[in-house]
């Protein structure tokens, strides 16, 4: 039983990564018309964005062995999703702005074209090995309150010549769980929040839904596509952090499956729909994880494949997704 | 089935008195609000039909109907007495039924004569053999439907148009490129919407006196949607006046002209 | 100079088998209108048949067994292409624009990840494919070469010319048309469904002959020669060749020589002034530059005018 709820656990957790890569894929599709593959490579840059600032000597200035922690995490979380953002509008302001009224293929191999631009640059500048997450070194741990989410690590030990004396750890699965909960649990929010509360996400639904009529009631929708961007490139930034915090793996192709993914539970979910996003992002989650578990050793290598059967089964019997309207008929 | 009104005679029979096309208490509904409520008609061969109405009388969704683009949701079509109900638009353009649009819907990426090609009805179109061999055969037809495109441009006045794309004409020009593919269909009964809608002077005498000369000629029956009384004075027959989904009268074309002022004048009182 | 030679009427045949793929994308996407993403996958049905029909060959049969199963190769291939293909017309009517996209990637994908997980089609390593051609080596190398360049070129012009003659016919003209204006041109009762179905098996069939020409040529086929950026890369020819058969023939090559070129290090200017740099950033160039070019000639390098005005 409690296997089952751990695969549960791990599931929704997975799916709520894929939702998150999804929503801004989503959006993007809504306000654009635009099948966006380069998203994954949003994910890849808040990746590294956050590998980065995890690798900061933090201990330097801050107080204490907890401060260090929360502060490493919660720096390094914000810095992927600024680095997704600026990848993201960056990528829109060069690559998408003058070919989105063209022609779905054009815009379509302008992203491909990106994403691949995007891993090469990687590739040059943060080379292929993959890596995790770095291990936070602390002063002191036997002072920290959270110990029993803190291991000390396998790894290199830290600077050792460094007063006070530091010791490298890392988080413990249960942990990473925790903070991948809570860091999740904000970003979904902050969606929800930014797309149904704000005006800067009424408008963007606005230009979802009808650009010409947002257009005549004074809606620019330039602005609206580029705040798309960001937010997008920024929820799949939070969710490149985690991806490396929990899976590590951090490289320049780790964006495509996920990247495919996210696109699949966006169809699923009704493309348009941050709900259905993150609904179809739960469901493909829920779904890869549970068979895997349950599964012959032998359908694992479909896993990837599992996706796209659940696509082409959603195109073929409700192809319009879950929650979604009917969009894409030819331009 | 039992309700079809007196199906004489199956397709192409065409005595002087079988209808051509034939709506039957056509009804449609657009998220629960009537556009169309039972509205009948039938055309009969050499039949000019002037349709006229407010915007959103339900004139467009009575042509669409008509021509399979849309399906009612009660109801039925009958072309040259056959039910028609949940075939295809090619179905009834196989049927006899050409059209054009409200809103122009050329093929942009062709010709004006491939334009008009493509919408002749040519035996052995989709042998993928004939196209990639061209035997003689094949480019005998070819000829053919280019001379007999080439005559409907003359028709319209477009001739020396033929080999441009459609980008380059006006919008009147347009208008008369998709009457002349709507007539290479060889059809029994054409419905036009809005034909003259942004023509010149110039260009909607010119459409006038295709219409009169084909309908005369070749007895093919019209139902043309239009807002230009003047152009129904010249052309058709008889008049219906759409309104809010059902046909309020029909007639002489004067009579339903003076019944629609005498309403508005009723309004303005 | 000899090598050079050699290296020449490789990549001849290479850049053959390249226009021919790219002709039957031209007639999905350029003719019938299809959005497709999957097109890698009936390459692949292509080469990965006509590696199990050159399987047959028993070791030392003689030379008119081996045209003979050469010859059922490229017909099984190309035909289990055009099935593949005829598999997708369904679905082509009844999505549109993007979702057919996402039908055929997911179509192909989940072909590539059957035979990946396939351990008789060789899994993620590949299957080397039988020889059924005398292999080119020892002195008659150069000749022997220089035959399969002929024979490639000549059927990449063949599936050039053929595509552009079906483009002007009147079949054509019929599927032209139900691309520009579906409605429209049913309304002229013009069938889409007959449409979908010539060019679905037609294009199918042409990535199909890619694949087995690929398969018999390169001795080797795994997943990874027919990967997503395979695919997505052709389409990008297609789309600046301007979606005619003979363009996309000239944008193939002109993008062949260029990345060739870099690998090479030709171009002796450019790489002597930039050093390293230029080859080690060479994709990542080639991307932009494809970006720009898209971004500034979206109907193609030489658009004909007729397309440019299209939207």
């Amino acid at each position: 039983m409690s296997y089952l709820w751990a695969q549960i656990v791990n599931g929704l957790m997975l799916g709520c990564m894929y939702g998150l890569i999804a929503v801004g894929f989503s959006l993007v599709y809504g306000v654009a018309r635009l099948m966006n593959f380069a998203h994954g490579e949003f994910f890849m840059a808040g990746a590294f964005g956050a590998l980065f600032t995890a690798e900061l000597p933090l201990w330097k200035w801050s107080g204490g062995a907890g401060a260090t922690v929360f502060g490493t995490l919660a720096l390094s979380a914000l810095a992927g999703a600024a680095s997704g953002a600026v990848v993201s509008v960056l990528v829109e302001r060069l690559a998408y702005r003058r070919v989105r009224r063209v022609s779905r293929t054009a815009t379509f191999l302008v992203a491909v074209g990106a994403s691949i631009l995007l891993q090469q640059i990687g590739f040059k500048v943060f080379t292929a090995s993959p890596r995790g997450f770095p291990d936070v070194c602390i002063p002191d741990p036997a002072a920290v309150p959270l110990i029993s989410w803190l291991e000390p690590s396998a790894g290199l030990p830290c600077n050792a010549l460094a007063t006070p004396p530091l010791r490298a750890m890392a988080l413990s699965p249960s942990g990473t769980s925790a903070v991948t909960f809570v860091v999740l649990a904000l970003a979904i929010s902050g969606a929800f929040f930014f797309v149904l509360r704000t005006d800067t996400g009424l408008a963007i639904r606005a230009v979802s839904i009808d650009e010409k009529s947002a257009r005549s009631i004074g809606i620019r929708p330039q602005p609206a596509i580029v705040m798309t961007f960001a937010v997008g490139g920024a929820l799949a930034g939070i969710a490149g952090f985690l991806w490396s915090l929990r899976y590590g793996g951090v490289q320049p192709l780790m964006g495509f499956i996920p990247g495919v993914k996210a696109f699949v539970a966006a169809v699923i979910g009704g493309v348009g729909s941050v709900t259905g996003a993150v609904l179809g992002g739960l469901l493909l989650g829920l779904l890869e994880t549970l068979s895997f578990a349950y599964l012959p050793g032998e359908v694992s290598g479909y896993k990837d494949a599992l996706a796209l059967l659940l696509l082409l089964v959603f195109l073929l019997i409700r192809p319009h997704g879950l929650l979604g309207r009917k969009l894409g008929e030819a331009a | 089935m039992s309700s079809a009104p007196e199906p004489e005679r199956p397709h192409g029979g065409a005595t002087g008195d079988a209808p051509v096309l034939v709506g039957s208490r056509l009804t449609k509904f657009y998220g629960g609000v009537a556009a169309l409520e039972r509205v009948s008609l039938t055309i009969l061969p050499g039949d000019v039909v002037g349709l006229v109405g407010a915007n959103g009388a339900g004139k467009s969704t009575l042509l669409n109907l008509l021509t399979g683009a849309i399906r009612p949701d009660g109801g039925e079509v009958y072309v040259c007495g056959r039910p028609m109900n949940g075939q295809s638009p090619a179905a009834f353009a196989h049927a006899g039924v050409a059209r054009t649009f409200q809103k122009l819907r050329l093929f942009l990426s062709l010709t004006v004569l491939e334009n008009i090609c493509a919408a002749m009805p040519s035996p052995g179109r989709w042998s993928l053999r004939s196209a990639l061999l061209r035997d003689r055969a094949e480019v005998g037809r070819e000829d053919e439907e280019r001379a007999k495109g080439l005559a409907l441009l003359r028709l319209v006045g477009l001739e020396d148009r033929a080999h441009h794309t459609v980008i380059g004409l006006t919008y009147g020009q347009r208008r008369l490129v998709e009457l002349a593919r709507a007539l290479a269909r060889d059809a029994t009964v054409v419905l036009l919407d809005e034909p003259a809608a942004g023509m010149s002077e110039g260009e909607e005498r010119q459409l006038c006196d295709v219409l009169i000369r084909i309908n005369q000629s070749q007895h093919l029956a019209f139902l043309i949607v239009e807002h230009r009384w003047a152009l129904l004075r010249r052309l058709a027959h008889r008049a219906l006046w759409l309104s809010e989904g059902r046909i309020v009268q029909q007639g002489a074309p004067e009579s339903v002209f003076a019944a629609i002022l005498d309403s508005a004048g009723a309004v303005a009182r | 100079m000899e090598l050079i030679v050699d290296y020449t009427l490789t990549h001849l045949v290479y850049l053959s088998i390249l226009v021919i793929f790219a002709a039957g994308v031209v007639v999905l996407y350029g003719l019938a209108g299809v959005f497709t993403l999957g097109h890698q996958g009936f390459m692949a049905i292509g080469a990965y048949l006509a590696a199990g029909i050159a399987g047959l060959m028993p070791s030392g049969g003689s030379f008119g067994l081996a045209a003979a199963l050469l010859v059922a190769s490229v017909i099984v291939g190309v035909g289990g292409a055009a099935a593949g293909g005829l598999l997708l017309t369904g679905p082509s009517l009844r999505l549109g624009g993007d979702y057919m996209a996402l039908a055929t990637l997911a179509f192909s994908e989940i072909l590539l990840a059957v035979i990946r997980n396939t351990e008789a089609l060789g899994g993620m390593r590949g299957i080397d494919v039988v020889s059924l051609l005398p292999r080119a080596s020892g002195s008659a190398r150069l000749a022997i070469l220089g035959t399969y360049a002929l024979a490639s070129v000549a059927m990449a012009a063949g599936s050039v010319l053929a595509v552009r003659r079906l483009g002007c016919s009147r079949l054509g003209i019929a599927l032209r048309a139900l691309r520009d204006d579906e409605l429209a041109a049913r309304s002229m009762g013009l069938d889409n469904r007959q449409a979908r179905l010539i060019s679905f098996s037609l294009g199918a069939g042409l990535c199909g002959l890619a694949g087995c020409l690929y398969a018999h040529f390169s001795g080797h086929v795994s997943p990874r020669d027919f990967g997503f950026v395979q695919g997505a890369l052709v389409l990008l020819y297609v789309v600046l060749g301007g979606s005619t058969a003979v363009g996309t023939a000239c944008a193939i090559a002109v993008v062949y020589i260029l990345d060739e070129g870099l690998k090479l290090r030709c171009f002796g200017l450019l790489t002597g002034v930039l050093g390293d740099t230029l080859v080690n950033w060479k994709d990542a160039i080639l991307a932009g530059l494809l970006i720009a070019l898209l971004a500034w000639r979206p109907y193609g390098l030489l658009p004909a005018d007729r397309m440019r005005s299209k939207r």
